[in-house]
């Protein structure tokens, strides 16, 4: 099974919550997306299509995969799971989307039908790197990284362009897991998805977008039922 | 290998990871908290956990090891409770 992180974070987020409950009955893949944590800068492909590529890449040409794999995605990890899901198709077996906050629309309309500039969004990200000193070094080291995704990559841009696949979710053919928390400001789209998604299985439990760091227990059984 | 030993190796393999970022003047002792005083990013946690569990084999399982540890205690680990894990594992 792979976990995929969202955007801004990193392979650790799911390594500290569910992934070690998980590995307790399979194994479980972590990678940093391109530009995030540890993986080489890029200073393009932040789309879901391209993420996904890159996805299938070390799957079948990194490590030589031969069989089709449970591809689980948090937050907007959800969305680029469902992507990878329907673009290759081959090479999934299954698809799970925790919490994901899209499709089915894109993040700018949703953005907009909730009153807020979708600019300013953007603004609110940090510009400028700020020094690592004791006591500011783990917030200087995420800023900056944030700070050079914004400056140094299409990340920003890319991410505000991506659009919804509604039209496309019918066509997916695989089981489909969506998972969200009770409270999460996405359970909407968590309907939506069902909805669509003709083989979709909608789970909601305690909590809110955080749930696989509140209920990280609970949410690898949750993977592992579906996934098994 | 000493409880000694031990922490010796593991900061080094902390030193390594974090690199020419290294700003922590004080050494590393038992005591010392991963976030809170050497500020280690979860990410480099776990390239440190890659790192001990390449030197040390399979006698040492950090994800079965965090599966036991509430979200809470993996926030306020210490290096003494790594090298007392891992003198336990062997």
């Amino acid at each position: 099974m792979v976990l995929i992180h969202p955007l801004t974070f990193s392979l650790a987020v799911w390594y500290f919550s569910v992934a070690p409950f998980l590995a307790r009955s399979c194994r479980v893949l972590l990678y940093d997306l391109r530009g995030h944590g540890r993986s080489d800068p890029a200073p393009d492909g932040y789309d879901l299509k391209t993420l996904a590529g890159d996805l299938r890449d070390l799957l079948c040409v990194k490590l030589g995969a031969t069989t089709p794999v449970g591809i689980a995605g948090w937050s907007s990890a959800g969305s680029l799971a469902l992507r990878f899901a329907l673009d290759h198709p081959d090479w999934t077996s299954a698809v799970a989307a925790v919490d994901a906050p899209m499709p089915p629309y894109p993040l700018r309309e949703r953005v907009m039908d909730e009153g807020r500039d979708p600019e300013e969004i953007v603004r609110q990200f940090p510009s400028e790197e700020v020094p690592v000193t004791r006591g500011g070094r783990r917030r200087a080291l995420r800023t900056n990284q944030h700070v050079r995704l914004r400056n140094e990559t299409t990340f920003a841009r890319d991410f505000e362009a991506e659009g919804s696949f509604n039209d496309e979710l019918p066509g997916l053919q695989k089981p489909a897991f969506l998972l969200y928390g009770d409270q999460s400001p996405f359970l909407d789209v968590g309907q939506c998805l069902a909805a669509r998604l003709p083989r979709a299985e909608l789970e909601v439990i305690p909590g809110n977008h955080y749930i696989p760091l509140s209920r990280r227990e609970q949410v690898a059984d949750c993977l592992a039922g579906f996934f098994a | 290998m000493t409880e000694q030993d031990t922490l010796q190796v593991i900061s080094n393999m902390i030193r390594e990871v974090v690199g020419e970022d290294w700003n922590f003047d004080d050494p590393i002792t038992m005591d010392s908290t991963f976030n809170g005083d050497l500020e280690l990013e979860s990410i480099e946690f776990v390239a440190l956990a890659e790192r001990m569990t390449a030197h040390y084999g399979d006698d040492v399982d950090f994800a079965g090891w965090f599966s036991k540890l509430s979200f809470e205690e993996i926030v306020e680990l210490t290096v003494g409770d790594v090298v007392r894990y891992v003198d336990g594992c062997r």
